[in-house]
C-alpha cells in the first residue's frame, strides 16, 4: 500500500503559517486528491514525457 | 440583437455605432449597481470609439462584423491605460502599459470596448461573488450566481448590456458562466487565441474566449481573434479557416458522440433530458448519434486540478506573503498548490500526454462529443453544497465536473443553451471537438440554435 502524505506535517516543514480550521479544509481536499492520484501514477509507462509547455497538435490522420 | 444583426443595421443606416454604445452604457448604468457585471465602465473612450466608428463607417475602412459594436473584457485582458485588476486587491491599482493581443484584434476589428468584466477573484472560482469588487449576480436570477470564473462576462452578455464579452478559461471559466447564464461560451484550441498581455491563472492550462448571444456572433469574434502571435510562445501557426457557420442547418454526415459513461452519471435529470433532446434534434438535422465509451474522466480532472493548483502557486508565490489580501477560497486554493510535489506535477503532465493520446483515438470514431455543461443549472449565491439525485456534491466542484478534463487536452468545447429547466433557469450543452476544429463545432452549435434547440440569453 502506497504511503500517503501528512500534508500537516508538510506545510509546517513548507512554512506555512495556515490557521488550524484552514489547514484542515486543505489537507482534506489534498488527501482526496492524492487518493485519485497515486493509481494513476502506477499507469504511467516509464518510457512517457511530460508535456511542461504543453502544445496542442492538429489532427493528422483522420 | 445580435452583432450579425446589429451589424447589418449599422451598414443600413437604421442605427449607427454612438447610439449602440449609449444603449450599451445606459443599460450597464440601469442595471449594473444590482448585478455588479463590471469593475470599470469606460464611457469616455466608448463614445470615442463609437464616433470614430461611425466616421469610417462612411468613409472606411469597413473593418467587418464587429465594427461600432460595443463589446467588454474580462478584467484580466491588459488595456493601455485603464486599470486591469484581475478581480484581486493584490492588482486593485494595475494600470498597464499595454494592450493583450486579444485587445489588440478588437480594437483592430473596429470593437468598441465598454468596459472591464467582474470575474471570480484572479480567474481562481466558479461563484464570481467577488470579495472585492462585489458579487455578481445571474440575469436570469439575481439570487444566484452566474457561475465563473468570467461571470461578470456572462452576466453582461445575458443582461443585453454588451453584444460579447471576452472570457478566460482554465478549468471551465467560460462554458461555466455560459451554462449558467443562457449564453454562447466558447473555449477555442490552446494556442488558438493569443494570451499575450493576459494576467495567467495557468500558464499551460488558460484559454482565450468570447461569450456571446448566438453561436455565429462566437464565430465572427474568433474570426477576428484566432492567428498566431509571436508573443506568445504557445500560440500556433495553424492555418486560420473560414468559422461563420453557413447558413444551411444540416448535419448530414456528421459523426456525434453521446458519452454512455461518466458525463450522464450524476447530472440533474431536467440537464441530462435537455441534453438529450439537443442530441435528438441533432439527429433530425442529419447527424449519426452514436453512444461511445470515454477515457477516465474523473482522473483526467485530478490530473487537471493537480496541474492547476502547481501553475496557480508557481504564479502568485511572489505575493503569497499578503495572506490578508486574499479571499478565504482564493488563499485556501493557493496554499493547497505550495504543497504539491514537483513529482507529482510532472507525473501529471506525464499523465496527461497520454489522455491526449486516448482522446486522439477517441476521436477517430466520432467527429465530435455532446455533453451536459455542467451537471446543474445555477445554484443560490452562497450555496457550498448542490443536491444531484439526492446526492450532495461540492457546489465548486459539481460545477466544474464536466469541463475541466478539457482544458488539460486543450480541445476546443462550446456551450450552447440547450433549454431551461423548471425554475426557468438555463442549461447548457457541451460541444467537445479536434483541436482546431472550432469550425465544426460552431456548425453543430449554429445548426442546433437555428433548430430551436436553447431558450437564448436569459433576460435578453
Amino acid at each position: 500500500m502506497t504511503q500517503m502524505t501528512d500534508w500537516k506535517l508538510l506545510a509546517a516543514a513548507r512554512g506555512l503559517a495556515v490557521p488550524e480550521a484552514e489547514l484542515e479544509r486543505i489537507c482534506a481536499v489534498l488527501t482526496g486528491l492524492e487518493t485519485a492520484f497515486r493509481p494513476l501514477v502506477k499507469t504511467i509507462p516509464p518510457e512517457t514525457e511530460p508535456a511542461p509547455v504543453f502544445a496542442c497538435a492538429p489532427e493528422v490522420s483522420r | 440583437m445580435t452583432i450579425l444583426e446589429a451589424a447589418a443595421a449599422l451598414r443600413a443606416g437604421q442605427v449607427s455605432s454612438l447610439e449602440l454604445t449609449r444603449a450599451a452604457l445606459h443599460r450597464i448604468a440601469a442595471s449594473d449597481s444590482a448585478l455588479r457585471s463590471f469593475i470599470t465602465v469606460t464611457v469616455e473612450s466608448a463614445l470615442q470609439q463609437a464616433r470614430a466608428a461611425d466616421q469610417e463607417l462612411v468613409s472606411g475602412p469597413d473593418r467587418g462584423p464587429l465594427h461600432g459594436i460595443p463589446v467588454a473584457v474580462k478584467d484580466v485582458f491588459c488595456t493601455r491605460g485603464v486599470l486591469t485588476t484581475c478581480g484581486s486587491k493584490i492588482f486593485a491599482d494595475h494600470v498597464p502599459d499595454h494592450d493583450a493581443a486579444v485587445v489588440e484584434r478588437l480594437r483592430a476589428a473596429g470593437a468598441v470596448l465598454a468596459g472591464k468584466t467582474n470575474l471570480h477573484e484572479l480567474a481562481y472560482g466558479i461563484t464570481s461573488s467577488n470579495p472585492h469588487f462585489g458579487v455578481v449576480r445571474n440575469p436570469c436570477d439575481t439570487q444566484r450566481i452566474p457561475g465563473g470564473s468570467s461571470g461578470g462576462s456572462a452576466a453582461a452578455v445575458a443582461a443585453g448590456m454588451v453584444f460579447m464579452a471576452m472570457g478566460s478559461d482554465s478549468g471551465g471559466s467560460i462554458r461555466i458562466p455560459a451554462s449558467f447564464c443562457g449564453c454562447v461560451g466558447l473555449k477555442p484550441t490552446y494556442g488558438r487565441v493569443s494570451r499575450y498581455g493576459v494576467m495567467p491563472l495557468d500558464f499551460s492550462l488558460d484559454h482565450m474566449g468570447p461569450l456571446t448571444r448566438s453561436v455565429r456572433d462566437a464565430a465572427l469574434t474568433l474570426q477576428a481573434l484566432a492567428g498566431h502571435d509571436p508573443r506568445d510562445d504557445t500560440s500556433s501557426r495553424e492555418p486560420v479557416p473560414d468559422y461563420l457557420p453557413p447558413e444551411d442547418p444540416s448535419l448530414a454526415g456528421l459523426r456525434l458522440g453521446l458519452p454512455e459513461n461518466f458525463y450522464f452519471d450524476q447530472v440533474q435529470e431536467e440537464v441530462a433530458a435537455a441534453v438529450r433532446a439537443a442530441a435528438a434534434a441533432a439527429q433530425g438535422l442529419g447527424a449519426r448519434v452514436s453512444s461511445v465509451r470515454v477515457p477516465d474522466i474523473a482522473g483526467l480532472n485530478t490530473v487537471a486540478r493537480i496541474i492547476l493548483y502547481a501553475e496557480a502557486s508557481a504564479g502568485m508565490e511572489p505575493y503569497l506573503e499578503r495572506r490578508e489580501d486574499f479571499g478565504e477560497d482564493v488563499r485556501s486554493l493557493l496554499e493547497q498548490g505550495r504543497l504539491v510535489a514537483a513529482t507529482d506535477y510532472v507525473n501529471a503532465q506525464r499523465l496527461r500526454r497520454m489522455f491526449v493520446g486516448q482522446f486522439r483515438a477517441l476521436f477517430r470514431e466520432v467527429d465530435a462529443l455532446l455533453t451536459p455543461a455542467t451537471p446543474i443549472t445555477a445554484p443560490r449565491i452562497g450555496q457550498a453544497e448542490v443536491d444531484i439525485g439526492g446526492q450532495s456534491e461540492d457546489a465548486r466542484l459539481a460545477s466544474t465536473r464536466l469541463v475541466r478534463g478539457i482544458n488539460a487536452l486543450g480541445l476546443p468545447a462550446l456551450s450552447v443553451p440547450c433549454g431551461a429547466d423548471s425554475q426557468g433557469l438555463p442549461i447548457g450543452l457541451q460541444i467537445i471537438g479536434r483541436p482546431f476544429e472550432e469550425a465544426l463545432i460552431l456548425r453543430i452549435g449554429a445548426a442546433l440554435e437555428a433548430a430551436g434547440s436553447g431558450t437564448g440569453p436569459g433576460t435578453g
